[in-house]
């Protein structure tokens, strides 16, 4: 009869397959004959690197790229940012050891608890007409009595695990961040107004900051941020450290970190823009940055404590002192920059004076800065504004209004603004 | 299995492409003989012979609960891990059958060397935090030196802000080591309670990572230092291989007691059957004489290649020339 394939697999087809099962899987061991040939002086060459023979796969592998990778597939030295030297950037993110590495690599040291006596003094000093009315409108305004509503970030609640999370609406953070500040910088114009100086204030929103720095080993960083608001004035504002404490500060020391460099864990990257960016040009009225306020959304950012929000705020006001100081013509002055971080509830002052550009090698630390001039840091802890702005039980409940915190703000507004706060620009 | 023909009375069949396996394929013919199977000649056992379905034996160092994809360069990024749930990860198959599900881990990284400064000066690090790592049974510390940030295995006792030192040299006289420092093996006195131990010079294999383990230093044989393990195995290493003074840190908190049997499914383990079973003379414990020591010198030869021929397919290396491929045989494909 014919032999057909279906007769083959009737007969010797099947006995094929299973004894193929058994006999498919054939081991190569070749170390012995290596061994055995190069025993007896024999040279051994692997075959695919004499002939320079180059295995293709089957199938050739389609790589899938994410949206926007594309660019990461351009060679490095055709992207616009490229640069040969890599720089450390940072840009907002929190700092590995907190305020105390912030402080180390901009050579700054801090000054006792709480902010200067020249700001201190002002506070309650000042009020506005019906003040706490007014703060208490603008807390309910801009966090509750908002017709945005949105879904909001889910945030855990962990006395309910297990069981369905309530979904939140609410004012977006950013929205609401935004307007609580306006509306607060408002208030403290009503103030100026009546003080004569309310054209010697600029409110500006997220302008950019960008200060670089070279350390003396040539090593980049580049500090780059955007704060929510930058409050601009057309006079620089006075130093509070007077000069012989400024020159008692080369003997104090930046905070050691040591074995750790101040750099640990910053992003080192080749792709960046190298530039001093300020938030105004240098020709501008309104050229010196007198207060920055950072926002940070404090419903779901947890990690962020008072030792980080210290550390962003010194770094974002270096930045703007900086940029400052290398917009001047002479020596001059040091430059004083003002700082509150917020996330609409806490709110945390500081004062920063600029009395060196130096930065801090990676490798040495705190070494490389001993003995110079050290930049000088007034800072307080956190405050909150009040302690609960929600709607109860459908109404809306504004609870623990402190107002000390809106007397401290005004405080930092006038700084500058008074004619005894004003520096003798001659 | 099939008919049983007599090899002597037919000729092989007149296929091209088997040509090349025919001699091997008679040869084996002429070991069949009927109703029996040919021994398997692979190590691994067959699950069902027609299926050609092969179970891998569970091995030593072979991870089933999960898999990750380290990246290229080393990072403290927490990474994402792929559950296995008790699979083989090259073969796919079921190897231990009560591992599966569990609430969602993600890998830290621990980096196990610990070597000193590039030029052999001591490696002086800060523990920076002091991390709960759930694929571990020990606690993992995030330590730097410069901008240098990584994971270690944490040793018992350690705390945030503390100093740990790697040296790198042996000196004559043993040191006197502090419990945290990393030291060559040569270099430490015996009786020293020591882990994470150096397997192979140059190479990442560690002995005793596990939560509260540690190992003892007995004593020096010339150049190569005698440790005993936690299971009573003593272990012969060279003196330049490096490891941790002090106990393995336990994971805190601790997984025992369970208190539940959905706590178990939690942390990844499905039902057993529950069936009671009578034990053989192969359970439980044996008091046996320990083996001798293990020497541990260079790491092990990779095993063979085993090639998986195929009978119905060529592989070609250039392809486009398909013309140049087989048709495949419509029958039972491998």
């Amino acid at each position: 009869m014919r032999f057909t394939p279906v007769l083959h697999k009737h007969l010797l087809g099947r006995w094929y397959n299973d004894m193929w099962k058994q006999k498919k899987r054939v081991t190569v061991d070749n170390r012995k004959l290596k061994q055995a040939l190069e025993a007896n002086g024999k040279t051994v060459y692997d075959a695919a690197k004499l002939f320079g023979v180059q295995w293709e796969d089957r199938e050739p592998r389609v790589m899938e790229t994410a949206v926007g990778a594309e660019a990461a597939l351009v060679e490095p030295a055709r992207r616009p940012e490229h640069h040969q030297t890599a720089a450390f950037v940072y840009q907002g993110k929190n700092l590995l050891l907190g305020q105390r590495q912030a402080q180390a690599l901009t050579n700054t040291i801090q000054v006792g608890e709480g902010l200067p006596e020249q700001v201190t003094a002002l506070e309650g000093l000042e009020r506005i007409r019906n003040q706490d009315e007014l703060v208490t409108d603008v807390i309910k305004t801009s966090l509750m009595f908002d017709a945005t509503q949105e879904k909001l970030s889910k945030v855990i609640d962990v006395t309910r695990l297990g069981l369905p999370q309530p979904v939140q609406y609410g004012v977006p953070e950013l929205r609401s961040n935004r307007s609580l500040l306006s509306g607060l910088l408002s208030l403290c114009e009503r103030l100026a107004v009546r003080l004569d100086g309310f054209q010697s204030r600029l409110t500006l929103y997220r302008p950019l900051l960008s200060a670089t720095h070279v350390t003396s080993d040539g090593h980049r960083l580049l500090v780059s941020r955007r704060p929510e608001l930058a409050l601009m004035a057309d006079r620089p504002l006075p130093a509070p450290a007077p000069a012989q404490a400024v020159e008692a500060s080369r003997a104090a020391a930046a905070p050691q970190l040591e074995p750790v460099s101040p750099f640990v864990h910053l992003h080192s990257v080749h792709d960046y823009q190298w530039r001093d960016v300020a938030p105004v040009s240098a020709g501008c009225r309104h050229r010196y940055v007198h207060t920055l306020f950072l926002a940070w959304n404090g419903r779901i950012k947890k990690w962020v404590d008072d030792d980080q929000l210290g550390a962003l705020s010194v770094m974002s006001m270096h930045a703007a002192a900086v940029n400052m100081a290398r917009q001047q013509a002479g020596p001059g002055r040091p430059a004083v920059v003002q700082c509150v971080a917020t996330d609409g509830r806490l709110f945390k002052r500081s004062v920063l004076q600029l009395n060196t550009q130096a930065v801090p090698d990676p490798t040495s630390g705190e070494v490389s800065t001993r003995h110079q001039l050290k930049n000088l840091l007034w800072t307080e802890p956190a405050t909150p504004l009040y302690e609960r702005c929600a709607y109860t039980d459908g109404r809306p409940l504004l609870a623990g209004y402190n107002a000390e915190v809106f007397n401290r703000l005004l405080a930092l507004y006038m700084n500058g603004l008074l004619a005894r706060t004003v520096p003798d620009l001659n | 299995m099939g008919l049983s023909v007599p090899v002597s009375s037919r000729t092989p069949p007149d296929f091209s492409r088997v040509a090349a396996m025919l001699a091997s394929v008679t040869r084996s013919l002429q070991l069949v003989r009927l109703g029996q199977r040919a021994l398997p000649g692979a190590a691994q056992p067959l699950r069902h012979i027609s299926k050609d379905i092969r179970v891998p034996d569970p091995g030593v160092g072979v991870q089933y609960r999960y898999r990750v994809q380290l990246p290229e360069k080393y990072t403290i990024k927490r990474l994402p891990i792929q559950k296995l749930a008790g699979r083989d990860p090259e073969t796919g198959r079921v190897v231990v059958g009560t591992l599966g599900g569990g609430s969602k881990q993600k890998y830290r990284w621990v980096d196990p060397e610990r070597p000193p400064l590039s030029d052999g000066s001591p490696r002086r690090e800060r523990v920076l935090q002091l991390v709960y790592d759930a694929l571990r049974t020990c606690t993992v510390a995030l330590v730097a030196h410069g901008e240098h940030v990584r994971y270690v295995i944490a040793h018992e006792g350690m705390k945030v802000g503390d100093i740990i030192t790697t040296y790198g040299d042996i000196p004559r006289i043993p040191v006197r080591p502090a419990v945290g420092d990393a030291h060559p093996l040569g270099a430490l006195p015996a009786g020293t309670e020591v882990f994470n131990i150096q397997k192979y010079l140059g190479e990442k294999d560690r002995i005793c990572i596990n939560g509260g383990t540690y190992c003892t230093v007995l004593r020096r044989v010339g150049d190569r230092v005698i440790v005993i393990s936690p299971s009573k195995r003593q272990f012969s290493l060279r003196q330049e291989c490096t490891c941790v003074v002090g106990r393995v840190s336990m994971r805190f908190p601790s997984i025992r007691p369970i208190g539940s049997a959905q706590r178990l499914r939690w942390l990844g383990y499905r039902p057993r059957s529950g069936l009671w079973q009578r034990k053989t003379g192969r359970f439980g414990r044996k008091l046996r004489r320990p083996p001798p020591v293990r020497e541990f010198s260079v790491p092990p030869a990779p095993p063979p290649e085993v090639m998986t021929l195929s009978l119905h397919d060529v592989h070609v290396h250039n392809p486009s020339s398909q013309s140049q491929l087989v048709k495949t045989f419509r029958g039972r494909s491998n």
